[in-house]
């Protein structure tokens, strides 16, 4: 057809509209979890022929995750056997609507606006383990330690965060006993514990807080999150190095199960967070991810420590048997994950490690003679249960704890082919080591360079940074922004 | 499947593979997404888009065996599935409008919120001169003249996709064109080649 003026500007019109990436990769995931969604419903023969047909390479690429994961092992139990609950190898219909029903609902992560920053209040219980000190076996120091957290985020990926332990509970007498006998004392010292991380680099701050996990990075499909969960290639360091379970001479369908437990676990910590450079359609693919994870059971009602109800998920139980006796015990308890029914959103989360905790019990360190300071240590920390709080998402520079206002950003245009290195060498002598971050796009022109500068606990005031960058004839401008 | 696989083989080809092998069909989507997101990007505006060619692609992959294998190019039916998807979501902004305006009678008295306002209200907030027109072209016509402006389709291929009479595609198309023309300002016998033959209007069919 030949086409009149009027069709043909139309049609470049039309043809303008071109969509970016994000947008057809949202779209490409919800197909591939239909197609997804439609294999997983299909008979074990259909799927068994499909595998013959589609040859070994995708059972290979399997077999090197495992390895890979294999390799990661922190618990050191000889045989593992998947409990009763693990022998399914997929997640039944009804669960996977569930979760893809609260995937819909869920709400997006809040949108910033310069100056303000998103706010999350976590409290919870840990378990902490010592299990040998030197050569020491030390079975009966465990406790309680009650956490609360509070995370605060803003649009330039700045994150600070402040973690306060309470004093520690124990189980038994005999338990007490035991944790102080090795030097830890029941009442942490130097709490809270509070630090900024600057910039989506993550270099962290001042101070012994957490550091938030960087999600920046992290892939927008959940079909290929789903995988990378299972296999442990997120590249994301702390939940691709999370513990995993030594699966020895296991049978493949166990070692699976396995795989589908740890996928799950991973994922409980991509949801409880803290993360740092989150999207605004965070948690709804999380959920949707979660929905495409074999093996997730639905545990109906549950309620939380904070009295409110939801939903239950779980991945089943890996359970090991010892080598000597023959007996199984559970040593793997598998993590639970409470969402509202209503607004999908996190009530709690439990029986999971949670990396950005994984030394809190160095404050419970009674002095530096103690013996678990000065002798070999092993010890775990687990999450016994952790609810989000009730609190306002987004809040206002003046909302925020005063000890945030040691945080500094700097937006500095370079001139041409001026770099960050530059200019990191001009600040550096007014701040300690790892505490600036810089996060740079080309702006105005191509050879030249905005950078965001982050800073965090100068020795000196901002205005004397700020001179001292003007000074250097590396700016075209630079303006403090908080 | 990667690119080198579906590489030479035709839409029917893959979605009759994707029948035993469902990831078979995700090739389409890599073919046709970029011109539907377009296509629906103009008629439902930027932000719903996104998520009806998800919606586009999830129902065609859900009924394709229903797809007629006979025809090589899925384009048409994807297309009509699309056009579906939009006109769905235009029920639904129209019965929330309908809602709203129960809820707030003086202010709908001071704004026109018939029927066709709210099916075109998103192009009001284009400033652009292409937009404003197509906003004042209705729904049926506007289909056909974005689906032969846009992937370019034949007669044939609107009326497989919208599964009207080719005469009926070609009355709405000349009467959108016809609109287009005056709304764009151009002269009014301004046509050229073969579309002139297809200017008188028709009565309309089916």
């Amino acid at each position: 057809m030949t086409m009149s003026v009027e069709l043909e500007l139309l049609s470049r019109y039309i043809n303008e509209r071109s969509a970016d990436a994000g947008q057809l990769d949202r779209a490409r995931s919800v197909l591939d979890e239909a197609i997804f969604l439609e294999k997983e419903q299909r008979s074990p023969s259909e799927l068994e022929a499909e595998r013959g047909h589609r040859g070994r390479g995708t059972s290979k690429v399997r077999r090197n995750g495992l390895i890979a994961a294999a390799v990661a092992v922190a618990a050191a139990a000889a045989l593992i056997l998947p409990a009763l609950s693990m022998s399914k190898s997929h997640a039944p219909m009804t669960t996977v609507d569930k979760i893809t029903q609260l995937a819909d609902v869920v709400q997006p992560k809040p949108a910033l606006a310069p100056g303000q920053w998103s706010s999350l209040q976590l409290t919870g219980e840990l378990l902490a383990s010592v299990g040998s000190v030197g050569s020491t076996k030390t079975p009966d120091a465990q406790a309680s330690l009650p956490v609360t957290i509070a995370v605060w985020s803003n649009t330039t990926g700045t994150t600070c965060t402040s973690q306060q332990f309470g004093t520690a509970t124990f189980a038994s007498p005999v338990n007490a006993q035991a944790w102080a006998s090795i030097g830890l004392i029941a009442t942490p010292f130097g709490q809270p514990a509070t630090g900024c991380v600057a910039g989506f680099q993550a270099s962290v701050g001042g101070g012994s807080a957490m550091t938030p996990i960087s999600v920046t990075h992290l892939t927008h499909r959940p079909t290929v999150l789903a995988q990378e969960l299972q296999l442990g290639n997120t590249g994301v360091a702390s939940v691709d190095q999370m513990g995993t379970p030594e699966v020895g001479n296991s049978s493949q369908p166990e070692a699976e199960a396995v795989r589908h437990r740890m996928a799950f676990a991973r994922l409980a910590v991509l949801i409880v967070g803290p993360t740092g450079g989150a999207w605004s359609g965070y948690n709804r693919e999380m959920l949707r991810t979660m929905a495409l994870l074999p093996g997730v059971e639905s545990l109906g009602r549950m309620t939380a420590h904070s009295g409110r109800s939801g939903l239950g998920f779980t991945s089943g139980t890996v359970a090991s048997l010892d080598p000597k006796t023959g007996d199984a015990k559970a040593v793997f308890p598998s993590p639970v994950v409470l969402l509202d029914p209503a607004t999908g959103a996190l009530l709690e989360a439990r029986n999971f490690s949670i990396p950005v905790l994984a030394s809190a019990a160095q404050d419970f360190v009674g002095s530096p003679a103690a013996a678990v300071y000065t002798q070999g240590v092993s010890y775990g920390v687990s999450t016994q249960w952790i609810d989000p709080v009730s609190s306002p998402p987004v809040v206002e520079q003046s909302a925020l704890p005063g000890w945030i206002s040691e945080f500094h950003s700097i937006e500095v245009v370079g001139r041409p082919d001026v770099d960050g290195q530059a200019l990191a060498d001009v600040i550096n002598p007014y701040l300690g080591s790892g505490n600036s971050a810089f996060d740079g796009w080309n702006s105005p022109t191509p050879s030249q360079t905005t950078f965001e500068i982050t800073i965090t606990n100068p020795t000196t005031s901002v205005s004397t940074i700020v001179a001292a960058l003007n000074a250097s004839g590396l700016c075209q401008s630079v303006v403090v922004k908080a | 499947m990667g690119d080198h696989e579906s590489k030479g083989r035709s839409d029917a080809e893959l979605i009759r593979q994707s029948l035993a092998d469902p990831e078979r069909f995700a090739p389409i989507f890599d073919r046709h997404a970029a011109p539907v997101h377009r296509y629906l990007t103009v008629r439902v505006g930027a932000g719903p888009a996104e998520e009806l060619v998800g919606e586009t692609f999830v129902t065609a992959f859900r009924s394709r065996s229903s797809f007629d294998l006979d025809r090589s190019d899925a384009r048409p039916w994807l297309f009509g599935i699309a056009t579906n998807v939009a006109r769905h979501h235009w029920r639904a902004e129209m019965r929330r409008a309908d809602r709203d305006r129960r809820l707030a009678e003086s202010v709908v008295a001071e704004a026109d919120v018939s029927d066709v306002a709210t099916d075109t209200a998103h192009f009001e907030s284009q400033r652009e001169d292409i937009s404003r027109a197509l906003s004042r072209i209705d729904g049926p016509f506007l289909e056909v003249l974005l689906l032969v402006a846009g992937p370019g389709f034949s007669y044939e291929e609107v009326s497989e996709a919208l599964h009207i009479p080719i005469g009926t595609v070609r009355s709405r198309l000349a009467r959108a064109r016809s609109q287009l023309r005056e709304l764009l300002g151009m002269p009014g016998q301004y046509l050229e080649g073969a579309s002139l033959e297809e200017v008188p209007a028709l009565p309309e069919e089916g």
